[in-house]
């Protein structure tokens, strides 16, 4: 039991700089993604069937949200409601003015390729067309939060190396250290299995951390306003990466 | 009745001690008087690897190419639940950062108040009860010898393997010792030691002659 509270506090303190430092960049992330859904892509054109085409093409790609279709009439209606130029609708000539389809990206599922895909298919429809986008803020929104999410992966490779190390070396020096005790405990007559003691001791030593951890979160997020999400697949990658060298810390530790 | 095959002990290619087929009751006490040091343990260490490895039912095995046993025979020697053989060596196994309570619970499965009572009147019987809780680094030699012996004891084993009883128990405690032992005898337990002791309590004695171990 001492073996699994040893494990469980050093795998904690791991796991909660780990956890503090990928929150910081998931906030990060998040203010990216919201930056790149708030920026529109609106394109203009005289051919108002061609606009409706393309919203319908559009509208397949999981990556386009909030897709608008606008008739160059209702423009000009808003245009007059809103700026309050009744004379202005007795001047402009209706047919000169284009129709406008204006969409939003999915910031999260965007990537740099992609957005270049999509405006080059866009350009690709004639001169009829003309795309108005913050090319600039795109690609720099774009490159920022794909080097968030290598760094998240940095992190997290490091993490994964990190915990393995410490637990392959505190499980082995814990196991080195106790061959004194098993000796003497079953020389005293004692049954019990030393590997099912260290298997259950390393459930604990993986479990309690991760519940302690998943607590402290949920804590936080309740108590503290904080927002972060416990991502399975990253609770389950990181148990496997301490129960795994745990086991081969018992393959490798001579435990005479 | 437990049958013990012929044990042959070896080094290498040199034989060390060759004990002879014998077999031995319930509540037998045997006693292997030697002057030879290293053929004594070797015996102990012999019927103990024997017990060992029959227990686990491997067949034939050589434990370090020191101990080669013969004609193992898959018995069900033991009873259920209890621990079955257990050797006191001729240096106490006791672990100084525990308690010699926490010691002498060491091997137990449960806990419940008649063993805590047994405990009590043990420790009581050696004049113990009034170093439960010392470490069990903070004792003599003596003392961790009788925490071990207490230990085995309350486990009621199948058998009790005792190296060096001479020089592991002053003389002064071998009655308390014996009176302790023939409870235990009484529950059917096997009580096998060495050493330099003439009691009768002990009811077969062997020796070593030659590199053979024989019964007088």
């Amino acid at each position: 039991m001492k073996f699994a509270l040893i494990l469980t506090l050093i795998l904690l303190i791991c796991l909660l700089v780990f956890s503090l430092a990928d929150y910081l960049l998931l906030g990060q992330y998040e203010n990216i993604v919201t930056r790149i859904e708030a920026l529109p892509v609106i394109i203009f054109s005289r051919d108002f069937s061609l606009l409706h085409t393309l919203k319908s093409e559009l509208e397949e790609k999981p990556i386009v949200t909030s897709l608008e279709l606008e008739k160059n009439i209702d423009l000009l209606s808003k245009m007059i409601t809103e700026y309050d130029l009744p004379a202005a609708e007795q001047i402009l000539d209706i047919d000169s003015l284009p129709n406008m389809l204006e969409f939003r990206l999915q910031g999260d599922l965007i990537t740099e390729e992609g957005f270049n895909i999509l405006r080059e298919r866009i350009k690709s429809r004639g001169s009829e067309v003309n795309l108005v986008s913050q090319e600039h803020e795109f690609s720099d929104l774009i490159k920022l939060k794909q080097m968030l999410i290598l760094a998240r992966k940095a992190i997290l490779a490091g993490i994964i190396i990190l915990l393995s190390l410490v637990t392959i070396f505190t499980c082995a020096t814990i196991i080195r250290r106790s061959n004194h005790y098993w000796n003497i405990y079953y020389r005293s007559g004692g049954t019990r299995s030393r590997f099912s003691s260290f298997l259950l001791s390393l459930l604990i030593g993986t479990f309690l951390p991760l519940g302690l951890l998943a607590l402290i979160f949920y804590l936080a997020n309740n108590y503290l306003q904080m927002s972060y999400k416990l991502e399975l697949r990253y609770w389950l990658l990181i148990g496997s990466v301490i129960l795994f060298p745990g086991l081969l810390a018992w393959l490798i530790t001579d435990r005479a | 009745m437990h049958k013990i095959p012929k044990i042959v002990i070896t080094s290498g290619k040199e034989k060390l001690l060759t004990i002879q087929r014998f077999s031995i009751e319930e509540g037998d006490s045997l006693l292997l008087q030697s002057e030879k040091p290293m053929g004594k343990t070797q015996f102990l260490h012999g019927l103990y690897r024997y017990y060992q490895i029959s227990r686990k039912k491997r067949g034939k095995i050589i434990e370090k190419g020191d101990i080669y046993l013969w004609n193992i025979k898959k018995e069900k020697l033991f009873r259920k639940g209890n621990s079955e053989v257990i050797l006191l060596e001729d240096y106490p196994a006791i672990i100084s950062e525990m308690t010699v309570n926490q010691n002498i619970l060491l091997p137990m499965k449960r806990m419940n108040i008649r063993l805590k009572h047994k405990l009590i009147d043990y420790l009581r019987t050696f004049e113990l009860n009034m170093k439960q809780f010392n470490k069990g680094g903070s004792l003599t030699f003596s003392e961790k010898k009788i925490v071990e012996l207490i230990r085995a004891v309350m486990q009621l084993p199948e058998i009790v393997l005792i190296d060096d009883f001479d020089l592991s128990f002053h003389e002064n405690l071998h009655d308390r010792i014996f009176e302790m032992l023939s409870l235990l005898r009484k529950n059917g337990t096997i009580i096998i030691a060495t050493g330099k002791v003439d009691n009768p309590f002990f009811s077969r004695i062997f020796t070593i002659k030659g590199k053979e171990v024989i019964e007088i």
